[in-house]
């Protein structure tokens, strides 16, 4: 069966209502829906409709933990899925789960259940679950991005994103006229964390007297709190800022704009939320997930913590073009180098 | 409706609110261009194809049952405690708190005891606000709701914290606690047979004992309550507590089967659906089980719509608000206290 | 000058027809009383002249022309206002606001000049709530002269206020029948009715009994209009044997009440197998009495019971065997959407007839009990676990005269029993009550049902204003009742005791 969008009505809302009421009439006399689907459980509204049994394609599923939408954290293991299912073939599903436990749990085993390859479950606060599920369903094979754990089958995929974090810190004390930097989290999770005081390493592996103010607001979506914490490092004297706070961000970047400073995007180069203020974005290159989701299908990976970085070029640094001098652009080159071949450790120094 | 039997007009009143409710949900998905009878057959059959489906889906319908009966209790006895949800999360605080003291499995009854007494302490809050102070319950419950939402979200950022501190969350109640799990690997634990029981109980003791009378008595005319000797007073706390106790043992029953620990999202508003599930079940302790089943589905069927269609989380949330209110359009206008 | 009249107006309600072709002519400067029991129609005759009701039959005319009404909107452009006995002010607005309320030009040059006239002018801008009662009558009125009323309804207008605000009223309605205005003064009592009013207009039973010039009329032609002629008392039934002793004693009661006057300093004794009826009209504080005595309401003073000092509290009172059977059963008495068999147990479910372990109720006994109620009552219903509510109106109060009188209780107080009920039920309620009579019981009959009283009672008394006057035979006079009820006895009489 197949899920063509119906063409948006625009008949009255009577005939909306009547031909619903009509359906569920339909459904309700007992009969059967046209094209009734395969008896498996959730497999019946496969968009996919021709999918013949026999050739069977991978499957992989995104758990997300807020609206792909964000053009951020969610945005991006998006587009892992894109490039999985489009390089891949796979057939690919996606799920927003609410931020609580046994819902993770509950996407976790609906896929499973449903016979699903790999699962990805987006964000470290997925580890637990993928842990407790993974017991259940031995031919599954759980990702967790930015996890710390891992079992036979389960896989954590860590973007060391905090190299690229690193080098903005640099950029930051080299121009920063003030001496002082503010970094914004989201929720105070490991992740965020580590990434956020990479950047202040980086600042201070440059102007080792460089103030980095860290400050985290509670939430991936609260834009107003992201603002008044970007206004309030602001008025302090800070004059470079740089989030890990997801789709809040946009209230920092307003900030940004209010007062006239600079800032660094981040997961993907966000430069085009603010033109004149954003200098350049640590990046996450969603290959390096799908790569990863590859060699499992291919029996090539086995359940462990994965750290990807710049040296995988699955972590990149969008620089934006004119702001950095050739002098200083040297000097990211060769710290750049000495991340890649493990002589800074960039998370070196935690609070 | 005028020819049907009076004992089968309540059944038949729900009912025809499911029908409503599955017609708004189809209008709200044709309306973003799905086609609804199909998107209608993936709910259905994500909620209860198969024994994994029914299995989420009496996972979900779990909490409904135990706080829809605490409503039900509540709005029998002309109490309008809409804090279901407060209470639930004190009863999850409690089970936790008492959970991660005591490792034996013997204590079981102790920790789903204290979640009771957590969640009818709470109500009895609202309900000594009520008769001494005269604040009307309704916004009681409410307020009290936030409070508990706001302190479970301190205690599990703060003094409850994991040890690990990356989370804000507590620590996991001693396996030896945990609920057993029927069917695995399905998430079916014995909860489900604790909200049966509770219902039964909430039946006979409403239907068959003086004091579940004088509960209806009150709930139906407060003035002939009276003039039967009946203090409005102590029956009124008697119903928010026993209400309260239902929804506590409710956050303790999804504490020891579901989730181990406390976090901020604990419940998914499981307390303010229950409303709609006891105005589904006509406020019947036994209709309970139905009409939260109803509702667990339809949690696990929104979800289903997601995997398998790709409809936005946001749209199933709206479906999903629709069937409620469609649900409540139906039912509701009777049977709320006034 | 505007004469207005009313045009052969019958109004049915259900089974009452309030109204039955009544006519009145209201002169332009004059003030016209209307007098009437409860029930006598005058309140759906307010209604109708305002426009809030439609008759079934009849109209209004104004300077002889007919007016149609569709809402009291349209009865306020034709320069009507009604001032209702409980007022309509929006409590949290000033005067000013209340009155301009839904005006859109608003006249403030209008709304001085009637403020003027009223005394109110200081208090324009004062709110609503915060004012004495008397000022927000005013207030009232002033609306409707702001509007330029030329009739002027005043229903009840004295019910709430002390005599001095009284008299002021008195002395407005009296300007403004010098500025030519028609006011239609609506009371039931006789005195006031004669000293203000030029003409009179007794209803009774939704007729014009009576209309009098007010110089013509005297106090016992008008009570004796209002109440119309009373049957003697049933003489089928044989007297009843009253005992000795005094079982319920009441003493200098006093108590407040919601609305309305409260309780002043009752007293009264009732003997065991005695009926004790209480007249009046509604709303004279009976209310208060019978909850004072059934122990909902606190009050001061003192009730014995078989001399023994009462117990507090409904409960202990109901142990005590002080059974009540309230005015509004459909509220009070009953639980509507409960069944048969539980409204029948109210008030014993705990009763160890059919208690069983662990506070479990013993379907089997409660069934027992309700036949047996409902065969000695011959309550109809559809069965024992159908709701309360599917029964008529008549098996309602069977059934709650069967549970109040089913354990024998010392004492019964029964406000407005056979209120609204048909005839055979009320014939059976009477019974009951002459049944348990005989048997010791002693009932408090409080009704405003004046027959019923006078049919049933061995003694009676009259509450009027709160006060309840000395006990009286009910072969007292019609004239005296009549006068006691209108709140014109002497009042040696409104202070009586038994003593």
């Amino acid at each position: 069966m197949s899920f063509v969008p119906a063409r948006l009505a625009r008949r009255s809302w009577l005939l909306c209502v009547l031909s619903g009421i009509w359906l569920v009439g339909g459904i309700a006399c007992g009969g059967r829906a046209p094209d009734a689907p395969p008896s498996q459980p959730g497999s019946a509204g496969a968009p996919d409709a021709n999918r013949p049994d026999s050739d069977k394609k991978p499957r992989v599923a995104l758990l997300s933990p807020g609206p792909i939408s964000d053009d951020g954290w969610n945005a991006f293991g998006y587009d892992a899925l894109k490039i999985i299912e489009k390089e891949l073939g796979c057939e690919v599903r996606q799920q927003q789960v609410n931020d609580s436990p046994a819902d993770r749990e509950q996407g976790f085993r609906a896929f499973a259940q449903e016979g699903f390859d790999v699962v990805i479950g987006h964000g470290g606060e997925f580890a637990d679950q993928a842990l407790a599920v993974a017991r259940d369903f031995p031919n599954t094979t759980f990702v967790v991005t930015a996890g710390d754990k891992a079992a036979p089958n389960v896989v954590s995929v860590v973007f060391d994103t905090g190299q690229a974090s690193y080098l903005a810190g640099a950029i930051a004390a080299t121009l920063s006229k003030t001496g002082r930097a503010g970094a914004i989290g989201g929720q105070n999770i490991p992740a965020s964390a580590r990434n956020l005081y990479a950047f202040r390493n980086g600042a201070r592996a440059v102007n080792p007297n460089m103030e980095v103010a860290v400050a985290f607001i509670g939430s991936w979506t609260d834009t107003a709190a992201a603002r008044q914490q970007a206004l309030a490092m602001i008025d302090k004297g800070a004059d470079f800022i740089i989030h890990d706070c997801d789709a809040a961000a946009a209230g920092v970047f307003q900030a940004v704009k209010e007062r006239d400073i600079r800032a660094f995007g981040m997961q993907k180069d966000q430069s085009h939320l603010a033109p004149d203020h954003i200098i350049g974005s640590p990046t996450s290159n969603p290959q390096g997930l799908a790569e990863v989701v590859r060699r499992i299908l291919q029996k090539e990976q086995k359940g462990e913590v994965v750290h990807l970085g710049l040296k995988d070029n699955a972590v990149g640094f969008a620089v934006k073009k004119g702001v950095i001098s050739k002098e200083l652009e040297g000097k990211l080159n060769a710290l750049t180098l000495a991340i890649q071949k493990g002589e800074i450790d960039v998370f070196k120094e935690q609070p | 409706m005028a020819r049907l039997p009076e004992a089968l007009r309540a059944p038949a009143l729900s009912v025809a609110a499911v029908a409503a409710a599955l017609a708004a949900g189809a209008a709200v998905l044709r309306l973003a261009g799905y086609a609804p009878g199909p998107a209608l057959w993936v709910m259905a059959n994500a909620a209860f194809g198969g024994p994994f489906a029914l299995a989420d889906t009496l996972v979900k319908a779990t909490p409904l049952a135990l706080c829809g009966v605490g409503v039900a209790l509540a709005f029998r006895g002309g109490q309008f405690n809409i804090g279901a949800e407060g209470q639930m999360l004190m009863g999850a605080l409690a089970a936790v708190a008492a959970g991660l003291q005591l490792a034996s499995g013997w204590a079981m009854p102790l920790v789903l005891a204290s979640a009771a007494a957590a969640g009818g302490g709470w109500a009895f809050l609202a309900a000594w606000l009520k008769t001494a102070r005269g604040v009307s319950e309704v916004i009681s419950t409410l307020m009290l709701n936030f409070i508990a939402f706001w302190l479970v979200s301190w205690l599990v950022h703060g003094p409850l914290q994991e040890a690990a501190k990356s989370y804000p969350q507590t620590e996991m109640v001693a396996e030896a606690l945990w609920l057993g799990r029927w069917l695995p690997p399905t998430r079916l634990h014995a909860g489900v047979f604790v909200a049966v029981g509770a219902a039964l109980v909430a039946y006979g003791w409403l239907f068959f004992t003086a004091s579940g009378l004088r509960l209806r008595v009150l709930g139906d005319s407060p003035q002939a309550a009276r003039t039967a000797g009946i203090s409005p007073e102590r029956t009124a706390w008697l119903a928010l507590t026993l209400s309260g106790a239902c929804a506590g043992l409710a956050g303790g029953i999804e504490v020891l089967g579901v989730s181990r620990r406390l976090y901020e999202q604990f419940s998914p508003g499981y307390g303010y659906m229950a409303i709609a599930v006891a105005l589904l079940a006509r406020r019947h302790p036994l209709g309970v089980l139905p009409a939260a089943v109803c509702f667990g589905a339809l949690e696990v069927g929104a979800a289903g719509l997601q995997r398998a269609v790709g409809v936005s989380a946001g749209l199933a949330g709206v479906v999903e608000a629709f069937v409620v209110l469609a649900v409540v359009a139906v039912s509701g206008r009777r049977d709320a206290p006034a | 000058m505007t004469t207005w009249a009313a045009r052969d107006i019958a109004k049915r309600y259900g089974a009452v027809q309030a109204l039955d072709g009544v006519s009145l002519t209201i002169e332009p400067g004059r003030i016209h009383g209307l007098l009437g029991e409860n029930g006598a129609g005058k309140s759906t005759l307010m209604s109708i002249l305002f426009g809030a009701t439609r008759p079934d039959r009849g109209h209004i005319e104004r300077d002889g022309r007919r007016m149609s009404f569709a809402s009291a909107r349209d009865a306020i452009a034709a320069g009507v206002g009604l001032v209702h006995q409980h007022f309509h002010l929006v409590e949290s607005f000033t005067i000013r606001e209340n009155v301009l309320l839904g005006d859109a030009r608003p006249n403030e040059a209008r709304l001085r000049a009637a403020a003027e006239r009223l005394g109110l002018a200081g208090d324009l801008d004062a709110v609503a709530g915060r004012l004495p009662v008397g000022v927000r009558q005013r207030a009232e009125i002033l609306k409707a002269l702001y509007r330029q009323a030329t009739l002027l309804l005043l229903d009840e207008p004295t019910a709430a206020l002390t005599p001095p605000e009284a008299e002021a009223l008195f002395a407005f309605a009296r300007e403004l029948r010098a500025a030519g205005a028609s006011v239609v003064f609506i009371t039931h009592k006789l005195r006031e009715a004669l000293e203000l009013c030029d003409t009179v207009t007794v209803l009774r039973q939704g007729r014009v009994i009576a209309t009098q010039r007010a110089t013509e009329a005297t106090p016992d032609d008008l009570a004796a209009a209002m109440l119309g002629e009373r049957l003697a008392p049933p003489t089928d039934a044989p007297p009843l044997a009253i005992g000795e002793r005094a079982r319920l004693r009441v003493e200098r009661l006093s108590a407040a009440s919601d609305a309305g006057p409260g309780v002043e300093g009752a007293s009264f004794e009732v003997r065991d197998g005695e009926i004790f009826g209480i007249a009046g009209v509604d709303g004279n504080g009976q209310t208060a009495l019978a909850e004072a005595l059934a122990g909902l309401r606190p009050a001061a003073g003192r009730v014995w019971l078989d001399d023994a000092p009462a117990p507090d509290g409904r409960r202990a009172r109901l142990a005590a065997g002080l059974r009540y059977m309230p005015a509004d059963r459909r509220r009070a008495g009953l639980a509507l959407n409960l069944s048969v068999a539980e409204n029948a147990i109210l008030g014993d479910e705990a009763s160890p007839a059919w208690r069983r372990w662990g506070g479990r109720l013993d379907s089997a006994a409660i069934r027992r009990h309700v036949a047996t109620l409902t065969e000695r009552f011959a309550i109809r219903m559809p069965s024992a676990s159908a709701p309360v509510a599917t029964l008529s109106g008549g098996n309602q109060q069977k059934l709650l005269a069967a549970r109040e009188l089913a354990r024998r209780p010392r004492v019964l107080v029964a406000v407005n029993p056979t209120w609204g009920v048909d005839v055979a039920a009320v014939a059976a309620i009477h019974r009951a009550f002459r049944a348990a009579c005989a048997e010791g019981l002693s009932l408090v009959l409080i009704s405003n049902e004046l027959d019923e009283i006078l049919s049933l009672s061995q003694r009676l008394a009259v509450m009027h204003a709160g006060r309840l006057s000395r006990a009286l035979p009910p072969d007292a006079p019609l004239t005296v009742i009549g006068r006691l009820m209108a709140g014109d006895g002497p009042t040696w009489e409104r202070h009586g005791s038994t003593a």
